[in-house]
């Protein structure tokens, strides 16, 4: 589970690209989680939000919110990056329950702590008005 | 061939040694390739009809500007840009022009400078959800071989496997930008780049340029008697997914280099030696599979029995590949088919394959979300 957001200390500009408001849902007790679109004329599911369907071009889509975990698909320790990044840092792709498959910033003790199919929760951030996630070992 | 295609070939190739040439321009670059392969088909600079020039980060108008310095200004000239499939994308077009008899003679370029990046991981569009998340191409390809390793119990001994045979070809190749051969040893213990791969795992940055001629094959003898035929052309681009994707199989290669077969009728089973696009260690095995050379999870194997390597079953890369020889993104597709072209016509000296009459080039481009790779062009050639 994701703590509330207000919480939270405001990342680094490199720690993760920075969601809108509208790609988030901030439920009644302050959890927030991730947003994207499912299509009612195709049933594309389509996260990050968008107003059009990228298949069937429907714009007709409703909310579809993203649990907070999802399996460890693969991931890997980035020792190069492009200037402005802090390396070493890792990375993975994370399959959603809902059916989405997430790209992002993992957090952990270190690399060999990670191993792939592993739980893995969905960690939300505020950073100001934006909100940045990674993903993290275990649930909260 | 779909349709009243006339039949194609290649009359003439040119290449410079891929490397740092920092002091130059693009049009320097790419200037002695386009002599030698114009030289090589007997025909001049003023019988070009058309010129087809890849190029992903080299400027505006690569091709115009090339032509400026070669006698060609004035020429139609269509730039492609299709990421490391740009000048194999460029070659498909003037293949597709000749074929469809709209021009008897057409140039095709392929030419970067990637030093003008002064090095690094390759620029990504910052728009891109997954870049601005941290995604750079050696994660990418790590992570496939994160999960091939989990998958099929491969090891990191047998990426850095594929390293040595392509730096093994390599120092065979006086075109190629790395020349000399390497160990497991010494590739394990190389810098680490995007875990599991390290520094001798990932595709050197460097400068390039190739060219090729190309004409109908009914007058292409008088150019040239080892004129080498186009026998099919394919260029896939990648279907977007938003869940789950295997990673260990490039789903882009697989329908791409399926189709062209079908197209053909040449499989896996005909082919005599290939070009693919080895960016990184676990490319190499992935492609194996995907293009049909053996089936899933058999690709450490094919390479441990020596299949791949010169004088192997179905060498591959015997060129040194983009690990060895070098990528110099939008120059790479034409370079790979400079290689099998001349492979064709036996003049690789110690590097050739004995009687090779079929080959194929394989080459991708990614660095966007959502894709397996955005590009993928596959060509097959014969004698």
């Amino acid at each position: 589970m994701s703590a509330p957001a207000s919480q939270q200390a405001a990342l680094a500009p490199h720690e993760g690209r920075a969601l809108a408001a509208n790609e988030v849902t901030v439920n009644p007790d302050g959890v927030v989680r991730l947003r994207g679109v499912q299509c009612n004329g195709c049933g594309m599911k389509v996260f990050p939000v968008t107003d059009v369907c990228p298949d069937c071009l429907s714009s007709s889509l409703r909310a579809l919110t993203l649990g907070g975990e999802g399996k460890l698909y693969s991931y890997t320790t980035v020792h190069v990056a492009p200037p402005g990044w802090e390396t070493p840092y890792v990375v993975g792709y994370v399959d959603t329950p809902e059916g989405v498959r997430l790209f992002g910033k993992v957090k952990a003790g270190g690399p060999h702590a990670l191993r792939v199919d592993m739980l893995v929760g969905v960690r939300i951030v505020a950073d100001g008005d934006r909100y940045r996630y990674y993903f993290e070992p275990g649930l909260q | 061939m779909k349709g009243n295609l006339r039949p194609v070939s290649v009359i003439g190739t040119g290449m410079i040694r891929f490397g740092k040439h920092r002091d130059v321009t693009v049009p320097q670059l790419a200037r002695p390739a386009v002599i030698e392969a114009l030289q090589e088909a007997g025909v001049t600079n003023k019988q070009i009809e058309s010129i087809y020039s890849g190029a992903a980060i080299s400027g505006w108008m690569a091709g115009q500007r090339i032509a400026r310095e070669t006698g060609m200004s004035g020429v139609t000239v269509v730039n492609c840009e299709n990421a490391c499939s740009s000048s194999a994308t460029a070659f498909r077009e003037a293949w597709i022009a000749v074929a469809t008899g709209i021009i008897e003679y057409a140039l095709v370029l392929g030419v970067e400078q990637l030093t003008r990046l002064g090095g690094g991981t390759l620029p990504l569009d910052q728009e891109d959800i997954e870049v601005a998340n941290g995604m750079v191409m050696p994660g990418l390809y790590a992570m496939r071989a994160q999960r091939y390793l989990h998958d099929y119990g491969a090891t990191e001994k047998d990426l850095a496997a594929v390293a040595v045979k392509a730096r093994r070809h390599g120092a065979l190749n006086p075109h190629a930008q790395i020349q000399t051969e390497t160990t497991i040893d010494e590739v394990l213990s190389s810098r680490r780049i995007a875990d599991p791969l390290t520094l001798l795992q990932c595709c050197p940055t460097g400068d390039g340029a190739a060219a090729l001629v190309i004409c109908p094959s009914d007058i292409a003898p008088r150019h040239n008697p080892q004129h080498v035929r186009v026998l099919g052309s394919h260029l896939a681009s990648g279907r977007y997914l938003t869940g789950f994707r295997d990673m260990t199989i490039p789903e882009i290669t697989v329908r791409c280099s399926g189709e062209l077969y079908e197209e053909t009728g040449v499989g896996p089973e005909d082919i005599d030696v290939l070009e693919c696009h080895d960016a990184f260690s676990i490319a190499e095995l992935l492609y194996y599979e995907a293009l049909g050379l053996c089936g899933r999870g058999e690709a450490v194997k094919l390479l441990h029995d020596g299949a791949t390597s010169l004088g192997g079953r179905i060498p591959v890369n015997p060129s040194g590949g983009l690990l060895s020889k070098g990528h110099p993104v939008g120059a790479s597709g034409a370079a790979q088919m400079v290689e099998i072209v001349r492979q064709l016509q036996g003049r690789c000296g110690v590097r050739q394959v004995a009687h090779a009459k079929i080959g194929l080039t394989h080459v991708t481009g990614g660095g966007t979300y959502g894709f397996d790779h955005g590009a993928c062009a596959i060509h097959l050639f014969g004698r």
